[in-house]
């Protein structure tokens, strides 16, 4: 195998133009035959499908896959979660490999790279689909918010998509000039293509050498970058406080199963790609050795992890996490747990460790096993936790004890994957799969209710039917209950009345009944108002001035309610007697001591008399009701008096008031009598300005200075990078024109 | 009339309304009274009554968009809801669930109180447990949304703009108590949108595709009014109040929150992962009700 390497080392050093045209012939892009017309037409089949299945998503809403409250994250969301995984192998082979020297790495580059650039594509696509509104995309650019991990994770993905197409476009370059300079294809469009792409590629020095440094900045640039696609990705379930993804170790977990999975997706397409394109002599089976052990010490590493991440919970045992892990072991996960960890992880790691184990079909085996344990892998991270919350699953129906992915819901997903697969075999028919130029130049390189019973209904029903047959002159009118109230309010004085009818043991309120209130006399003098009553059976009327008159010469008031000729409710009268009365208060303050007195006077033959032995209720008033203060034994004395001492522990409003109500309670001679008065007494409170504070659950204004400072400079710097990446772009493209203007 | 009169209008047409229907709202907001605050009105009668302000009850306001969304935003200025759930209380009677889903338009699939039954170990007596949003003060779905979708208001409770929810449903996944809950299908919406002429509720009504939850019922508490399912309970099991005037009411009566919490060993839950709930809950201890009064057969039975 070597050999052949090193023959097509010779003669492309040495620029033989037959020998470079015979390699161009080798790896250009060709037609689909037969199984490859088949392969892209199934794939296209399967994604139309996909489209097709979430029009009817975009329509009904996600109700039509199985994920509800609990299970509110499933397939689209794990995979996804795959999807950013097998990105990080473009990482992995042209920036790792690379920077490490290994240069037998250089041929499976552009694999690699495709790989990553349609998996983060479409990673990105699921994660829309998984949005119950997707119309409102626009607001993660509009209201984003730096303070979640899903804008760090919008911000990453895009970044490393734009990272990971231009490093599948920098090597591309020189091929693209030698294509366009060797190829036997007469496809005029596809030609005009490469010539855009070779940018005025001459061959010069000066090109070669900012090529080379790009792609070494690239190579730098991305690794962090892809370390942060799937870290921050792992944050989206570790910054939560669930079982199963409150761990310390989400990170690096994450990031390890990425290039295992990653690297077994590698390992596919080669081996698809070697036996499609006849490409023996460029993918040796000493690529699949070198990526076999590779592939070995990424499942160690991800095996290592995994213990870490089972183990160490398992060990303890905490409440919140034993239910999660047992289901995991040994309960309703377990077969698939134990299958991803024996079959992903343990079998490939026995297998590829012996040299016979790395070779093609050994290896395309256990990579499949790796890729579809990945898949599950992610699938068993995201659901079995949501599926054991802190509070127990109660009060829901049924069907949100569990999930399972809905025909349509599984359509979307395989869509989505055969879109990555159409991608890479599109990007296939267009450029050279293996890089032509690269080992040659660049040497060095390389996530109810109850049912009534049937009895009961049947007796509605015929209850119902029975009553649609009964003329309408049955209808019964009822007997109302009335309660009128005499109410004071300081000296505002008002009656408050309440209809209710009886129905069994409960009373119902009568709404919309007409009361005519009269004083005194049931005549057209005597006269106040009508109240109609609300939905809960009230009503007020307050007594208009023009009665206080009349008042002040009486010592007592004759309130009449009357109901008269209504259609539901039977004639009823109810007659109140008050005898008027007053009550004052008075706040008295002697050094720290606090005292409320309360006087109760009746008025007789105009003259105010106090009125001993009734009760007094004390209150202080606060927003949802008033909060006693006087222990329930207030009764007035000779002098109609009573004394509470104020309590020194009740919080006043901001300006540091408080309002003191004192109450004389549905008493049969004087009603209901209310007397309300301000002080400043107690402290002011100290209302706390939340909304000011800069914290991580504060709005998107008031996000802390840390993270703004953090997440701006690295922001920044990865992108000032990109901008000058391209500026290289345009630098290697005017050189070559300048060349060929000269020539 | 005067100009004084006329600046008045909303008010005088309350106040007209009043003397016919008026539903009997005399509460105040501390500050607010003051002796004399009297106002005149016309009543139907046409004669000019004299009335304490403090029985006037405030025409909702129609506000355009914006500073509806402003004021959805920001919340009550000086109050801190707070909630207290005593537990001893609670025979499973649902009555606040049931209140709670007819006055938003919930189905029982999407309940946002939900009564549990609990059991901290083997030995100990199980329970009934009545969970809402905890409206916590460090509310792990408000750092996790990327839209400002859920947010923190200065009245302490947790909301949620419909309009602006894009239904990521990482909210869900960030809270510990499961309170979240998505419309998962259009037919489950009901075209009325509940108070919809109230400021506090504007964008936060059930719409396909976006996260909803127990709003505290800020449109209430706008009006001084209690939330439905502390009303609803005939136990007196929900508390309701402002943590800044340490008060809370069941309805019935009104006590101070600290000595609730004091005497009663007032508790949160999974207090350990430091959300700080501003829902309380005081142990089941010398309950009123026997366990077994809550199951199923029981219920049902009680309601023949």
């Amino acid at each position: 195998m070597k050999q052949v390497w090193k023959k097509i080392f010779h003669q492309m050093k040495n620029r033989l133009p037959r020998d470079i045209s015979n390699v161009v012939k080798d790896l250009e892009p060709r037609k689909f035959g037969k199984v490859g017309l088949i392969w892209t037409i199934g794939l296209a089949i399967v994604f139309i499908a996909g489209a097709i299945s979430y029009t009817v998503q975009i329509r009904e809403g996600l109700g039509i896959t199985a994920m509800r409250d609990y299970a509110s994250w499933g397939i689209y969301i794990s995979n996804f979660v795959f999807f950013v995984a097998i990105s990080l192998v473009g990482s992995l082979i042209s920036a790792i490999l690379y920077l490490s020297g290994a240069k037998w790495g250089a041929v499976l580059n552009r694999i690699a790279e495709i790989i990553a650039v349609s998996s983060i594509f479409f990673a990105a696509v699921i994660v829309i689909v998984d949005t119950g509104r997707p119309d409102r995309l626009w607001h993660l650019i509009v209201y984003g918010r730096l303070q979640s991990p899903i804008i760090w994770d919008v911000v990453v993905v895009a970044t490393y998509m734009v990272l990971s197409i231009l490093l599948l476009f920098f090597p591309l370059i020189e091929d693209m000039h030698l294509i366009n300079k060797y190829s036997v294809t007469n496809n005029k469009w596809l030609k005009k293509v490469y010539n855009f792409l070779s940018f005025h590629w001459v061959d010069s020095p000066q090109q070669k050498e900012i090529i080379r440094k790009s792609i070494r900045i690239l190579a730098i640039t991305i690794i962090p970058v892809a370390f942060a696609i799937h870290t921050v990705t792992s944050w989206l379930f570790a910054t939560t406080y669930r079982p199963g993804w409150d761990s310390t170790n989400f990170g690096a977990y994450f990031v390890s199963g990425a290039f295992l999975a990653g690297a077994a997706c590698v390992v596919i397409a080669m081996y698809v790609y070697r036996r499609a394109y006849h490409l023996q002599n460029y993918i040796t089976k000493v690529h699949f050795d070198r990526m076999g052990k590779l592939t070995v010490l990424l499942a160690l590493l991800y095996l290592y992890f995994n213990v870490n991440e089972y183990l160490i919970p398992g060990f303890k045992m905490k409440s919140g996490e034993s239910g999660h892990l047992t289901e995991l072991l040994t309960g309703e996960y377990s077969i698939l747990f134990w299958s991803v960890i024996i079959l992903g992880m343990i079998v490939p790691i026995v297998v590829m460790i012996s040299k016979k184990g790395r070779k093609p079909l050994p290896m395309l085996i256990v990579a499949i096993l790796i890729v579809v344990g990945a898949w599950f892998k992610r699938f068993l991270i995201v659901t079995p936790t949501l599926l054991n919350p802190f509070l127990p699953i109660q009060d829901v129906p049924d069907s949100y004890h569990h999930y399972f992915p809905t025909v349509l819901e599984s359509l979307i997903t395989l869509g989505s994957l055969a879109g990555v697969l159409l991608v890479m075999t599109g990007f296939t028919r267009l450029f050279p799969i293996i890089p032509i130029a690269e080992p040659i130049d660049y040497e060095e390189r390389l996530n109810v209710k109850g049912k009534k019973s049937l009895v009961s209904k049947t007796v509605i029903a015929t209850l119902f039917v029975l009553s649609l047959t009964l003329p309408s002159k049955a209808v019964d009118k009822s007997t109302a209950q009335m309660r009128l109230d005499y109410n004071k309010i300081d000296s505002s004085s008002y009656v408050t009345l309440q209809v209710r009818t009886r129905d069994g043991r409960k009373y119902l309120p009568a709404e919309g009944v007409i009361v005519n209130l009269f004083l005194n006399e049931e005549s057209k003098q005597g006269m106040m108002g009508n109240v109609i009553t609300n939905e809960e059976g009230k009503g007020i009327y307050i007594l208009p001035g023009k009665f206080y008159n009349a008042y002040d010469t009486l010592t007592e008031w004759n309130f009449i309610a009357r109901i008269l000729g209504d259609s539901n409710l039977e004639d009823q009268r109810k007659y109140l007697k008050v005898k008027k009365a007053e009550l004052q208060m008075d706040l008295i303050q002697e050094d720290s001591l606090h005292q409320v007195l309360v006087s109760l006077y009746e008025h007789t033959n105009g003259h105010l008399i106090p009125v001993p032995e009734i009760q007094i209720k004390i209150f202080v008033r606060r927003m949802f009701g008033l909060l006693p203060i006087d222990n329930g034994y207030a009764f007035t004395d000779d002098q109609g008096q009573v004394v509470v001492n104020y309590p020194n522990n009740i919080p006043a409003d901001t300006s540091g008031n408080v309002s003191i109500v004192a109450k004389v309670i549905d008493h049969d001679d004087f009603g209901n009598i209310t007397i309300e008065q301000n002080m400043k007494w107690g402290d002011a409170v100290n209302v706390e300005d939340i909304l000011s504070k800069r914290t991580l659950w504060s709005t998107r204004s008031k996000a802390p200075f840390w993270l703004i400072v953090a997440a701006n400079s690295v922001i920044l710097g990865i992108w000032g990078v990109i901008i000058y990446l391209v500026y290289q772009l345009v630098r290697v493209n005017r050189i070559g024109k300048r060349q060929i203007n000269i020539h | 009339m005067k100009g004084k009169h006329i600046i008045n209008r909303r008010k005088f047409l309350s106040g007209l309304g009043l003397g016919l229907v008026a539903s009997i709202n005399p509460i105040k907001k501390p500050g607010e009274a003051k002796n004399a605050d009297f106002v005149e009105l016309l009543s139907p009668e046409g004669e000019v009554v004299s009335v304490n302000k403090s029985l006037l009850k405030e025409v909702p306001k129609y506000l355009p968009h914006k500073a509806i969304n402003g004021d959805l935003r920001k919340g009550i200025k000086g109050r801190k809801f707070v909630m207290v759930i005593d537990l001893s209380k609670c025979k499973r009677e649902r009555k606040c669930q049931s209140a709670c889903n007819k006055m938003h338009n919930l189905t029982d699939s999407k309940n946002w109180v939900k009564v549990y039954k609990m059991q901290n170990n083997d030995r100990s007596a199980p329970y009934w447990q009545p969970t809402i949003c905890m409206h916590c003060d460090e509310p792990p779905c408000v750092k996790v949304c990327p839209v400002d979708a859920t947010f923190k208001r200065q009245d302490g409770i947790v909301h949620i703009d419909n309009n602006r929810c894009i239904g990521c449903r990482f909210c869900m996944a960030a809270c510990p108590y499961s309170t979240r809950v998505f419309n998962w299908n259009e037919e489950l919406i009901s075209n009325e949108k509940p108070h919809s002429d109230n400021f506090h509720y504007v964008g936060a009504h059930s719409q396909l595709g976006t996260v909803e939850k127990c709003d505290f019922c800020p449109q209430m508490a706008a009006d001084g009014k209690l939330p439905l399912c502390v009303t609803s309970c005939p136990n007196g099991v929900f508390y309701y109040g402002d943590e800044n005037e340490d008060a809370v009411t069941n309805g019935d009566e009104t006590v101070q929150l600290s000595q609730l919490l004091k005497d009663k060993g007032g508790y949160r839950l999974l207090e350990d992962l430091g959300t700080k709930p501003r829902v309380y809950y005081l142990p089941p201890v010398n309950r009123l009700f026997p366990f077994e009064a809550g199951l199923e057969e029981n219920i049902s039975s009680d309601e023949e």
